[in-house]
């Protein structure tokens, strides 16, 4: 896909040719015969106008089919600066203008998570990017909410149904204070800069990442960890519904790469139209029948702002995680073959995901478990494979190594689960492939990770004694 | 100071690929083969008694598979009896070459050893059939025709199972290719390690969760005898995307293989998504996804000079066909057109082009130039939906005796 125009203003001599051959300038839109402006797909050309009423519809057609969003319901918009989120937004305020042909009947908020100490660095840049997402926000006139990315190591885990039940203690246990949400307001102040994030807790957190030995393992922590960030926020605010921005071309990546790292049984709640696998907050993705290029366009057709945060990844090597090499792969294929992203997307479209219900969750990023497998199983083949290519008596080095593994949970409750090997049990097959590659203390986990590991464990002990507890030790060890 | 066997008090010679530790030979061996047992054995792969045909190629991983067989019905009496089963796709340079290593294996092994050919089933060596069709879509022929091949030399040993070389990597490169190519049917089956079972002969996959680097560690360790040049035929293969692809995850993550048949195993289908069912094609009487399996519409393509028939979408060849027939036909002046090559068929096609089918049959030509190509023609057997019936009706019966058919019928018989 290309703008016409482009090439016209820069007065080359050369016409965009299509790859059929024949000269794009000269095809009219294919909807209305206007010249056209841009090609999407392999060679239909759109007007600028036209072409917007495809994106809109695209857009307002992924909401409209999934029938979700309720009339007058509030929702909260993740909004990260970057092209895919900032396209969402200008499809949103589209749809509420007065001029919108039907007014979209939802209420947004927006919500931005800082994630500038990923990179280690603080700058003058960094800052002033920071203060243009802020503009943005608050120019949209949506109440505007911004957090960081630090943030989520304090966030404490709401109970689950079960144990909710039991202990009839405080109603909303995800709430130690409300200070790590600040509300932007509504008047622009221009000079007012946001805050770096706390230099100590910025420090934990990149500890916390460097820990992961691994590119591949990091950047899945951090998706994760940013995810129930997003969860938490969303509770705390009071709202059921989070709207995130990613591209079909982003999602064509992400079930790849969550194939690759064992998260088969995740990718229809990765990248579906929903995901309901965390209680009470559901994600929804508006914009997954578009792809990179189509937003792209939209935003500079219609003068969008963007704001272009490094990641993880950024300027690194294709081979430096999967997620990158992924990328590298799906863009190559679909320049070949241009219907790759679409296939890829429509393949994870036919998959049926796990009954989110299930009360046996990965205590991080909340899917059903998919560890309960049978014995002929690629898992039973490596945990066999390991038995048969270790010793079976334990050598005194190995038996240290497995000691360091554990280390005792360091508030003080003689609690043995945070010691690796347990914290696993409770974790999905991806989860446990990305803690696999960390070497830190488990006391530097989220307390998220470790308190929701707890008390699966003490549910699943509990399960086991049925019948030989009496009923007074439900307090135990519940909030923490 | 080298590294010690994580196992004995040897030296290492390996990291294991699949685990990261490291081991001397004798314990990788065994590792190796009792890996491979365990999986059989959960999986209850045999019963005592089978007569089992192991598929070939002179490839290090049949034959490492060929090997292991051997050693493992020995030590632990499975009772069974062990067949080599080769297919002669009739590639000069590569599989003339390639056979000469199993024969030399039947005899290092003391198996029995079958060859049967392309030509003789089919009448086509691949070679031939590369002169037609060219470098491209030449694996699609060559794989779908291995598959009846190894099921027609099996059952006329009398085998009551088939067994492949199939490896870790080769599953994680196949559910990689069914999710770039949409095929959910195939992304379902292809990671189980038996498939083909009610009727026919199961076909199980042995080295399931054997990585590929273990088994070429085990025959170069074992220096067992084998043929190791790629097929000269299949370098533009769409399966070479997929296959860097996975060695390169390999190389950022060693367990990805593994992760990625985690993956595939844990998929699950949606309820309501339609699945082609599995049926027995009606020419030739194997077990076919469509009305007529690949093989006899990709033979039928060769036999007619056409051989892009079974390529892609089998209507719009056949639409092409019939444009090209007509063409002739009003050159020749011996008909009025016969067909029309617009979208509207008056038979009831019209339903199908809702469903996307686009067919443009007339049945109104009493002679029938289509011949066999009108029973699949409408939509090209690939199950858009909705039209099954309208294609029945439509569907008149062959009079012609063709070619393919007589090509067929011969290799029925043996």
């Amino acid at each position: 896909m290309c703008n016409v125009e482009d090439q016209e203003r820069n007065g080359s001599e050369n016409l965009p040719v299509s790859s059929s051959g024949k000269s794009l300038t000269g095809s009219g839109c294919v909807k209305c015969g206007e010249p056209g402006v841009l090609v999407t797909r392999i060679h239909d050309s759109f007007c600028k106008s036209c072409f917007q009423v495809y994106v809109v519809h695209k857009f307002r057609s992924a909401i409209g089919k999934s029938k979700l969003i309720r009339d007058g319901e509030t929702v909260l918009v993740a909004f990260s600066g970057g092209g895919n989120s900032s396209a969402l937004l200008h499809l949103i305020q589209d749809g509420l203008s007065l001029r919108a042909h039907k007014r979209l009947r939802f209420t947004p908020t927006l919500l931005h998570i800082d994630e500038s100490c990923i990179s280690g660095v603080r700058s003058d840049e960094l800052r002033q990017k920071r203060e243009k997402i802020r503009q943005i926000m608050i120019k949209s006139g949506f109440p505007s909410y911004w957090t960081q990315l630090e943030q989520s190591l304090n966030i404490y885990p709401e109970l689950s149904s079960k144990s909710m039940s039991k202990s009839k203690s405080s109603e909303n246990p995800a709430s130690p204070n409300s200070l790590w949400l600040t509300d932007l307001g509504q008047e622009p102040a221009p000079n007012q800069v946001p805050d770096d994030p706390p230099l100590e807790e910025s420090r934990k957190l990149q500890d916390l990442i460097k820990s992961f030995k691994s590119s591949t393992a990091q950047e899945d922590f951090i998706h994760n960890l940013r995810n129930q960030l997003l969860v938490a926020a969303a509770q705390q605010l009071g709202f059921s519904k989070i709207l995130t921005a990613e591209s079909s071309t982003r999602l064509a990546v992400h079930i790849l790469s969550d194939i690759a790292q064992g998260r088969g049984s995740q990718v229809s709640l990765d990248t579906g139209i929903s995901d309901e696998r965390n209680p009470g907050v559901m994600f929804m993705r508006p914009v997954r029948e578009l792809n990179a290029k189509e937003l792209a366009m939209y935003n500079s057709l219609f003068g969008v702002d963007t704001v272009f945060m490094p990641t993880l990844t950024t300027k690194t090597s294709i081979a430096s995680s999967i997620e990158r090499l992924t990328e590298t792969f799906v863009t190559g294929l679909q320049a070949d073959y241009p219907s790759t992203v679409s296939n890829i997307v429509r393949t994870s479209g036919k998959l049926g995901g796990p009954d989110v219900k299930r009360t046996d969750k990965c205590s991080f990023c909340q899917s059903p478990l998919d560890t309960d497998v049978g014995k002929t199983s690629a898992l039973g083949a490596v945990l066999f494979s390991q038995h048969m290519s270790r010793p079976k008596m334990v050598d005194p080095k190995d038996n240290k190594e497995r000691v360091s593994d554990g280390p005792v949970y360091s508030n003080g409750t003689h609690t043995p689960i945070a010691s690796m090997p347990n914290l696993k049990e409770a974790l999905c097959y991806g989860c446990r492939l990305s803690l696999h590659e960390f070497d830190g203390d488990t006391s530097m986990l989220p307390t998220l990770i470790t308190k929701r590991a707890m008390w699966s464990i003490q549910e699943r002990q509990k399960d086991e004694l049925s019948g030989y507890l009496l009923e007074e030790d439900v307090e135990v060890n519940g909030v923490g | 100071m080298p590294r010690k066997c994580g196992n004995c008090t040897n030296n290492a010679v390996l990291k294991r690929p699949k685990t990261g530790d490291a081991l001397c030979k004798d314990c990788f061996y065994w590792a190796f083969e009792e890996e491979i047992h365990q999986t059989i054995v959960d999986a209850g792969l045999f019963s005592p008694g089978d007569t089992v045909a192991i598929g070939a190629s002179g490839g290090k991983d049949s034959t490492v598979l060929a090997h292991t067989m051997k050693v493992l019905n020995d030590r632990h009496d499975y009772g069974l009896k062990l067949i080599l089963l080769s297919v002669d796709e009739g590639i000069t340079g590569y599989r003339d070459d390639s056979l000469e290593t199993v024969k030399r294996n039947q005899q290092q092994y003391d198996l029995p050893l079958t060859i049967v050919s392309y030509e003789e089933l089919y009448g086509w060596t691949m070679d031939a059939i590369v002169e037609q069709i060219g470098l491209k879509n030449n694996c699609t022929f060559c794989g779908v025709f291995r598959r009846q091949a190894l099921d027609r030399g099996a059952m006329k040993l009398g085998a009551t199972k088939i067994v492949t070389g199939h490896n870790a990597d080769d599953i994680a490169e196949t559910v990689i290719m069914n999710v770039l190519r949409g095929d959910i049917a195939r992304l379902r089956r292809c990671t189980a390690i038996t498939t083909g079972a009610d009727g026919y002969l199961p076909r199980c996959k042995p080295f399931k969760y054997a990585y590929e680097k273990e088994i070429v560690m085990y025959a170069y360790f074992k220096q067992l005898d084998y043929f190791s040049t790629e097929c000269i035929y299949s370098p533009n293969a769409y399966r070479g995307y997929a296959r860097t692809y996975i060695k390169d995850l390999e190389k950022i993550r060693p367990s990805a293989i593994i992760d990625i048949i985690h993956s595939g195993e844990s998929l699950s289908v949606k309820k309501d998504v339609k699945m082609p069912q599995q049926t027995v094609c009606s020419v030739c009487k194997f077990v076919s996804s469509n009305e007529v399996c690949k093989a006899c519409v990709l033979l039928e393509g060769l036999n007619k000079g056409r051989p892009r028939l079974g390529i892609g979408k089998t209507h719009k060849e056949r639409r092409k066909w019939e444009e090209d027939l007509a063409e002739e036909a009003s050159r020749l002046s011996l008909h009025n057109t016969a067909v029309s090559g617009s979208s509207d068929c008056g038979q009831g096609c019209a339903r199908d082009e809702v469903n996307g089918c686009g067919s443009v049959f007339v049945g109104a030509d009493e002679d029938d130039v289509n011949g066999d190509g009108r029973r699949n023609g409408c939509c090209g057997g690939t199950g858009s939906g909705g039209c099954g019936t309208t294609q029945r009706e439509n569907r008149m019966p062959a009079q012609k005796v063709i070619t393919a058919r007589t090509t067929m019928r011969n290799l029925l018989d043996f």
